[in-house]
């Protein structure tokens, strides 16, 4: 459609585009212009070049905190789409399913902050629940420091996280499920195919384009986490669920390492970029492979 | 069969139940007094005070952290949904220098995660002093919010039939006429969707709010409760009665309207 | 035509909205009549002091205002003071730290000189001569004190003690048998909540204040020396013995302060190292609690002052960028007046000013102002007193040591190549 005039178009994108703008475009190109050089805020920075860089490839605390935050993908990849998938499929065979799907939506709808100091009193290992829950059974031995132990800690995290989230991947794919033409799987299950077949062979494949974007969500999502961590454990004990946005807060906020912090969050935003990319290359090739 | 559906709805009920203890747990907890929660942390209160809500509600000031949230989010909210159904709208209906690259640069906001960015808006808004304000929060939220709603309201205005604009052009109507009395009524889903995400992305925000707003009156939920659970240091029956003062409405509200948000999003999901 | 001319308006509406919005809020207007003061959180019957004090002085002073400016605690001694001095509407007076940090104030310009203020005000009456000392630099006062907190003794519960026969040790190593014999009964020694890393960071710094010497503590804190010094890597083992005979509670590291005081409130360990403000926070959460305290005992053969003691004068800057110091001298005239040094006394705190010595203070809070004037060296904890970056990296590794998961050489050298790098 033509418009009345050809400025109009960037009229109508303005706003919008001075906002985005203003809060993302600038800051991104600030961040990368201050990872150059070491400022502690107030004073005025001091160009370094690549040491920044160079500091962040030797520093280990900042390497560990990658690999947990990749841990802690893969585990809510598990603990959130493939258990709300499969939820999905199980409450999507029956009638009569909204309660279900209303209870286990409920923690989605939280502050993090609230999630987090309920969960810190649950794993407290001297009086929290999980622990009393334990000794009541008759099993104190499982008892464990949760969030004191380097072993446990991240894995309680992750747990934590499958609870509020699996929830929100549920409701997604049960929508999808709702929506698949009835016809191919009917034919199916009177041709005699058992229902957990039809649901892996048939109906997961057809919401194929669904779960991929969750995925990629939860991959986008899981590595900006930071709410739960920093509640949580903030880091510890000992570095062990330090993830990149914990870590990069600390050096900006706390050390005032404005250029340190920064050339954190270029590498951490390279990654993502990255991941985003390939991604979307290995989803275009298998479509083409497919069909 | 029905022995198979009967058993199918315990093995889920019993799921669903241990789902929601946590929560249910901090419910009656707050009735019981700090000892008692120690000592007995499964039992159930003895006596139902209900007196501990407005104690937890007037010692935290909690009335002025909703009251914040309130306003940061429907401000948010209402700015993101007149700016992008604007941008929405030149997107999907027009052709124009630069289209395709501005568009990208917005769907760029979909994957750039927030440590992108947020040290220097952080230092931003501290050079041009807008950070400890009452309203400091609605531009970034603003700002989080404006790449997925445009491609959503896009997504939406495209799967408009083009005849519709084609018809309306003929008849002499303006620009902006055609995005007021065409495409907004016909977006009311997609506006309804972008609300909902964007009102509870702001909501529930937490990593903004504690480092943009320091000043206590100003604060929203999220950093107020963070607040406060440091302040009542070892008071866990004040701090579990504001937490649920705090979560009881947004479930309650969510339970009352499950079907329309539940419905939002995943409708965002699937385009 | 008609179409671009209602774009433009609506455009300009909300960009006007904006900027509007994000100014409002914002009153930054160095010629209006609100004394602006910061601080971190002071407590529920804090505020109400705060409060009888500025209706006082709008009493008096009618078309003036004050303003509290609150921050939280942690972000506060960190990001949130730089920013508010930085900021666009910096505040007149501001709470701080006595030591390092005021020092540091003035070197940048924030800090008035308050000889004169104090000499020509009602303020050189209300205070006894040596309140000023520990906020001097060069001689001239920078900081209206308002408490001299004990930032670290150790609190006991009476009645685990009497039940297994303990009396208030003299010497580290006969608290170390009494940890043996609380051990052997089954019970915790210390209750430690770590999880930020300050709690052992302060009781474990008074330990090697007094091992190493105060000068020495001081030239490592300042880096004058490194982290890892032989001498500091020795007291460290004061720690890891801690750790290997099981004295602190396991948890340590992952709980945080409060829940510290709960394990410790709970009767989970018979004692907790932590400051002066545990008076009000356990007469209002464990009144039955029969507590008393003992200031870190003596270490044989160690360099410093055994009798020194951690701890804190704390109080408010003024700003020497501020127009109205002045009215903000009236204000503190009228903070520190008697009427209201009673309403301090009467919320838990202890003031400083000389009507409360006189006042009717909780016998344990006494005890411990008499302790800051006892005459021992004060030492300055780690977070406080020195540069952020120096105090975390002692921190970690106290934390580590006491967690058993590094040595003592290891963790220090490990903080020592995090400040040399940074």
């Amino acid at each position: 459609m033509k418009p009345t005039s050809k400025w109009t178009p960037f009229l109508f994108i303005l706003p919008a585009f001075s906002i985005y703008a203003f809060t993302v475009l600038i800051p991104l190109i600030g961040t990368l212009g201050s990872s150059f050089t070491k400022w502690n805020g107030y004073g005025s920075p001091e160009w370094i070049g690549f040491r920044n860089y160079l500091r962040a490839l030797k520093d280990t605390i900042f390497l560990s905190s990658f690999k947990h935050v990749f841990i802690y993908v893969l585990a809510t990849i598990i603990l959130e789409v493939a258990v709300g998938l499969i939820l999905a499929g199980i409450l999507s065979s029956r009638k009569r399913t909204d309660v279900y799907r209303i209870a286990l939506f409920v923690p989605v709808m939280l502050p993090m902050v609230i999630v987090a100091v309920l969960w810190r009193f649950i794993y407290n290992a001297d009086f929290g629940l999980l622990n009393g829950a334990l000794e009541g059974i008759g099993l104190p031995q499982f008892a464990k420091i949760w969030l004191g132990d380097p072993k446990f800690a991240l894995a309680a995290i992750c747990f934590v996280s499958g609870w509020v989230y699996a929830g929100f991947y549920l409701a997604i794919f049960y929508a999808g499920l709702q929506r698949l033409p009835r016809e191919i799987i009917e034919s199916a299950s009177l041709d005699g195919a058992k229902q957990s077949a039809i649901f892996w062979k048939i109906k997961v494949p057809m919401i194929r384009r669904l779960w991929e974007v969750a995925v990629l969500i939860c991959i986008t999502g899981g590595i900006q986490g930071f709410d739960l961590f920093f509640v949580m454990t903030n880091g510890g004990p000992y570095y062990s669920t330090e993830v990149p946005t914990t870590y990069m807060v600390r050096m900006v906020f706390r050390d005032q390492e404005i250029g340190y912090g920064s050339a954190l969050a270029v590498l951490v935003t390279t990654t993502v970029l990255m991941i985003g990319f390939f991604y979307s290359k290995i989803r275009k090739k298998s479509e083409q492979v497919e069909y | 069969m029905k022995i198979r559906t009967w058993l199918f709805h315990i093995a889920l009920a019993i799921y669903s139940f241990f789902y929601v203890i946590p929560l249910m747990w901090m419910f009656y907890s707050s009735f019981k007094d700090n000892g008692k929660i120690f000592d007995n942390p499964f039992a159930l209160p003895e006596n139902w005070n209900f007196g501990v809500f407005l104690e937890a509600w007037s010692a935290g000031g909690l009335g002025k952290y909703i009251l914040n949230s309130a306003i940061i989010t429907s401000l948010a909210t209402a700015i993101v949904l007149f700016v992008s159904s604007l941008a929405a709208f030149a997107f999907s209906r027009y052709e124009f220098a630069l289209k395709r690259y501005s568009l990208t640069i917005f769907v760029l906001g979909l994957l750039l995660p927030i440590q992108a960015y947020f040290i220097a808006q952080n230092e931003l808004f501290e050079f041009f002093g807008l950070k400890d304000s009452r309203f400091t929060l609605v531009l970034p939220y603003a700002g989080l919010g404006i790449p997925l709603a445009t491609w959503l309201l896009k997504a939406y205005l495209d799967s408009l039939p083009k005849e519709l604009f084609e018809a309306a052009r003929v008849d002499g109507s303006s620009d902006i006429g055609m995005y007021r009395s065409i495409a907004l009524p016909l977006l009311k889903p997609g506006i309804a969707t972008v609300a909902i995400f964007t009102a509870l992305g702001s909501w529930n925000e937490f990593l903004l709010a504690n480092i943009y707003v320091q000043n206590d009156d100003y604060k929203t939920i999220p950093a107020g409760l963070l607040a406060f659970s440091t302040k009542y240091v070892t008071d866990y029956q004040l701090l579990f009665a504001a937490l649920t003062v705090v979560t009881l409405p947004m479930i309650i509200v969510y339970i009352a309207f499950n079907k329309q948000v539940v419905a939002g999003l995943t409708e965002g999901s699937l385009k | 035509m008609r179409g671009r001319k209602k774009i433009i308006s609506i455009l300009a509406s909300v960009l006007l909205g904006a900027t509007a919005l994000s100014g409002c809020g914002n009153s930054s207007d160095a010629s209006d009549k609100i004394i602006r003061i910061g601080m971190p959180s002071p407590g529920e019957a804090g505020q109400k002091v705060w409060d009888a004090a500025i209706a006082k002085f709008k009493e008096s002073n009618p078309e003036w205002d004050v303003q509290l400016i609150i921050q939280d605690d942690d972000i506060y001694s960190t990001v949130g003071l730089q920013g508010l001095l930085t900021g666009g509407n910096p505040p007149d007076a501001y709470f701080e730290w006595a030591g390092a940090r005021t020092v540091q104030r003035e070197a940048d310009g924030y800090a008035a000189d308050l000889t004169d203020l104090i000499a020509n005000s009602s303020l050189k009456d209300l205070f006894p001569e040596s309140a000023f000392n520990s906020g001097k630099s060069n001689g001239k006062p920078l900081l209206l004190p308002t408490g001299s907190d004990v930032t670290n003794v150790i609190w006991y519960d009476k009645d685990t003690y009497s039940k297994l026969g303990l009396s208030v040790p003299a010497t580290w190593d006969e608290l170390m048998a009494s940890c043996a014999k609380i051990k052997a009964a089954k019970e915790n020694c210390f209750s430690i909540g770590n999880k930020d890393y300050w709690v052992a960071g302060n009781f474990f710094g008074h330990v090697y204040s007094r091992i190493i010497g105060e000068e020495m503590y001081h030239k490592i804190m300042t880096k004058e020396s490194p982290m890892n010094s032989p001498e500091l890597v020795k007291a460290y083992e004061v720690v890891a013995d801690l750790h290997k005979n099981g004295y602190i509670n396991a948890s340590a590291n992952s709980i945080a302060d409060n829940e510290g005081y709960t394990l410790f409130f709970k009767n989970g360990a018979a004692m907790l190292p932590i400051g002066s403000w545990l008076v009000s926070i356990a007469a209002d959460e464990a009144p039955k609690k029969n507590i008393d305290w003992f200031n870190l005992p003596a270490f044989s053969g160690g360099a410093g002052d055994q009798k020194s003691v951690l701890g804190v004068t704390t109080g408010y800057v003024i700003n020497a960028k501020s127009t109205k110091i002045d009215q903000t001298v009236k204000f503190f005239e009228i903070f520190f007046s008697d009427e209201i040094t009673a309403e301090w006394v009467k919320a838990g705190a202890a003031p400083l000013t000389k009507a409360a010595a006189s006042g009717d203070l909780n016998p344990l809070q006494k005890r411990l102002v008499d302790l800051m004037t006892s005459g021992g060296t004060i030492v300055a904890p780690p977070d406080t007193g020195y540069d952020l970056k120096v105090a975390d990296a002692l921190n970690v590794a106290t934390s580590e040591v006491m967690g058993g998961v590094k040595s003592p050489q290891q963790a220090l050298d490990d903080a020592q190549a995090k400040i040399a790098s940074s």
